[in-house]
């Protein structure tokens, strides 16, 4: 204790010094903090986007048709990307194609991997239909803001994306999925009198597949239209506008009530505004359109990627991706940057620890004859030692500290600089590593010098003083 | 001196120290053979490299002689291990340097008890640090107590360093050049001190000096030129010459 008091003391009567070794190691544990932040979590940003969305294919239209004008071509541009298209359309009664293509190639692509045959882990039965989603994005004016606006099939969409969570509000029940577009064949069970049961309500089916109303007593069956202007809201949208369930929103002058709130999933799903398919085709003017197709396998482990390139192959005018490889991609781009920083990192650390050791060994050597007197006085080499691992420990401490605090900071910015779209994690890891690194900087800088110091006989830390 | 007892408290037996330099070999002590008893005031006296300090650094176990023998109560400490040196320079020894500095960051009382901080005191009875303010008091610092070392002038200084010297208990004080660096009433008071010391609490204290006033204040003058021993000169009436 006493002698840690010592080395306290010693530390506090040099601080300008000791500020400027203090400094070099706080910029190097916050440099590193902050990438190891921002890199950890885009990391787990892109994981989860993996873990959720690994087996889906999005389809998208092949070649952007966005207007003549530069700068609505180039913000069309800025806009598209793997999560959401505009100004681009594949013809809705192209799906029967696409998934045609998609089923042959996963079928064949299954059977080819040994699934049905060779693979005894992977059953047959874990075989089952894809499940698709289209999706219209346009931008809109949604209480005299522009917002992107998405037509999406309600259930189909949160069938899809099984991530999908309500902070508030309901998702339609069965019975309320009006979609007058859709064929019905493709959900329920068409009976032999032609009729859909759903929640015990009998519903009929028109000639183009869509349900009706089965008791329509006019005898002339009409599309049930009820839940045509719901709205569901992605979770920050409704924080940052303070919406909640049972608000009005008006989009385009039509007036929507909100049924659900999402819960946050770090995508773009986040800030958008989300109404049933059919009425946005209506309301933008699209009908028969949409922005693309995401179609989730739904067996493990399914040649998700022979399906993507049989309909690049097969099917004129899209372009399928596999989330996977997009996925993949950035997390090889933040890889390669994270290691590219990292290395100038470390060559920065390695250049400042040799620029520390020089300070502390002037330092030391300054303090000679203070050494001398000590081990004069009673000091042995190890507590002298220890004076100095004392010193330079607390040192790295407090700068591994700052340097967690200050790389915190540039986490941030450095977030923000690089785009990664992902929400900084922090976790107590952090802070760990952030202290060894100070600690371990200080100590590196001091450990040869201060053994050399500890190690000189009494008579050679006086030789200057005492020539008799 | 310790009159009934035949082995002396140090002894040098024959003592040679060479260094071994890039241009050679340099003799700084050549068959030195020297008797302290308890005490005793010894003043090492000579121009500068007549081999002062490294007696000095020889008798306080700092430095081992190249040949020759040192024995401290029977014990040949030139032969100890540097682990048992240090223990036997704790009990044994303090030393006192010319360019005394305190350390800047403790006051006069922390600096006294310094020594502490690596060891604890054997056989105390009372309180250390009320041992350490009667020491200080004894020194004519006891308004500077609590003060930092800043706040002292050069003779104060050297006080405090030799309050640090006496609170250890040693049986031999060694200082090198103690009072170069002060003026003349400071210089009588350290010499003066040093010699009420080795009266009243039976240390021996050796010092070197270049200054024949104070050497004449000891009860032994040992002369030393080109590393041999010139003269023993032991003053029978001191302080009677100043």
């Amino acid at each position: 204790m006493k002698i840690l008091r010592l080395a306290l003391l010693e530390l506090l009567r040099r601080p300008k010094k000791n500020l400027v070794i203090a400094s070099s190691i706080v910029i190097a544990v916050a440099l590193l903090t902050s990438l190891s932040i921002v890199s950890n979590s885009a990391n787990l940003a892109i994981m989860e986007i993996i873990a959720k969305t690994g087996h889906t294919l999005t389809v998208r239209p092949a070649v952007t048709s966005a207007g003549t004008n530069p700068e609505e071509k180039n913000q069309e541009y800025k806009l598209t990307t793997s999560e959401v298209v505009l100004g681009s359309y594949i013809p809705e009664a192209a799906v029967p194609e696409i998934m045609k293509y998609y089923d042959k190639a996963i079928k064949e692509g299954w059977e080819k991997k040994g699934g049905l045959v060779s693979n005894p882990g992977i059953p047959e039965t874990s075989l089952e239909p894809a499940t698709w989603a289209p999706r219209l994005f346009e931008k809109a004016e949604v209480d005299g803001q522009e917002v992107i606006v998405t037509g999406i099939e309600i259930r189909k969409e949160y069938f899809v994306r099984f991530w999908w969570n309500l902070t508030s509000g309901d998702w339609p029940a069965e019975t309320d999925v009006r979609d007058v577009n859709t064929n019905v064949s493709t959900l329920y069970t068409i009976g032999s009198d032609g009729k859909v049961t759903i929640d015990k309500t009998e519903y009929g089916v028109d000639s183009s597949g869509r349900l009706i109303a089965a008791q329509d007593k006019t005898g002339k069956a009409a599309p049930i239209l009820k839940g045509w202007d719901d709205a569901y809201l992605g979770g920050a949208y409704a924080k940052a506008k303070g919406l909640k369930l049972g608000d009005k929103l008006t989009i385009n002058k039509s007036e929507f009530t909100i049924r659900g709130v999402l819960e946050e999933t770090n995508s773009a799903d986040d800030y958008m505004v989300f109404i049933p398919l059919s009425t946005a085709q209506k309301l933008f003017n699209k009908e028969g359109q949409i922005s693309m197709v995401s179609v989730r396998a739904m067996c493990p482990n399914c040649p998700v990627g022979d399906a993507m390139v049989e309909l690049n192959k097969h099917v004129t005018g899209i372009t399928a991706v596999s989330q996977l490889d997009v996925a993949g991609v950035q997390f090889d781009f933040f890889n390669m940057l994270y290691k590219f920083l990292l290395a100038v990192i470390v060559s920065t650390i390695a250049v400042g620890i040799f620029s520390i050791f020089n300070i502390v060994t002037g330092s030391l050597y300054a303090r000679i004859r203070e050494i001398g007197m000590l081990k004069a006085i009673g000091a042995s080499r190890f507590q002298l030692f220890r004076i100095f691992i004392y010193e330079h420990f607390i040192l790295g401490l407090a700068a591994g500290i700052c340097g967690y605090v200050l790389g915190l900071g540039m986490a941030y910015i450095l977030n923000t600089l690089l785009d990664t779209g992902a929400v900084i994690r922090i976790t107590t890891d952090f802070l760990w590593r952030a202290l060894i690194l100070g600690i371990v900087c200080s100590l590196v800088a001091i450990i040869y010098p201060a053994y050399k110091l500890s190690k000189l006989k009494i008579t050679e830390t006086f030789r200057t003083q005492w020539e008799g | 001196m310790d009159k009934n007892n035949s082995t002396p408290f140090l002894e040098l037996r024959e003592v040679n120290k060479t260094f071994s330099l890039a241009s050679g070999q340099v003799t700084a002590l050549e068959h030195i053979s020297l008797t302290i008893e308890k005490g005793e005031l010894v003043a090492l006296v000579g121009p500068s490299g007549s081999g002062k300090t490294t007696l000095l650094n020889i008798i306080g176990s700092l430095d081992r002689p190249s040949k020759g023998e040192v024995i401290l109560e029977g014990i040949r400490i030139d032969m100890l291990s540097e682990e048992d040196l240090v223990h036997f320079r704790r009990e044994k020894f303090s030393f006192i340097f010319q360019d005394a500095k305190p350390l800047r960051m403790l006051n006069v009382l922390e600096n006294t008890l310094l020594p502490f901080n690596f060891f604890k005191p054997k056989n105390r009875n009372g309180n250390i640090k009320d041992e350490g303010i009667e020491i200080i008091k004894s020194l004519g610092l006891g308004h500077r107590i609590y003060h930092m070392p800043s706040q002292l002038s050069g003779g104060e200084i050297q006080r405090v360093a030799i309050a640090r010297a006496l609170i250890t208990h040693p049986a031999m004080i060694l200082a090198d050049e103690p009072t170069a660096n002060l003026d003349r009433d400071n210089r009588l008071f350290v010499i003066d001190t040093f010699r009420k010391l080795s009266k009243e609490k039976d240390i021996a204290v050796v010092f070197s000096t270049h200054d024949l006033e104070v050497a004449n204040r000891a009860d032994r003058i040992v002369h030393l030129k080109d590393g041999v021993f010139l003269k023993d000169e032991i003053i029978s009436c001191n302080p009677c010459r100043v």
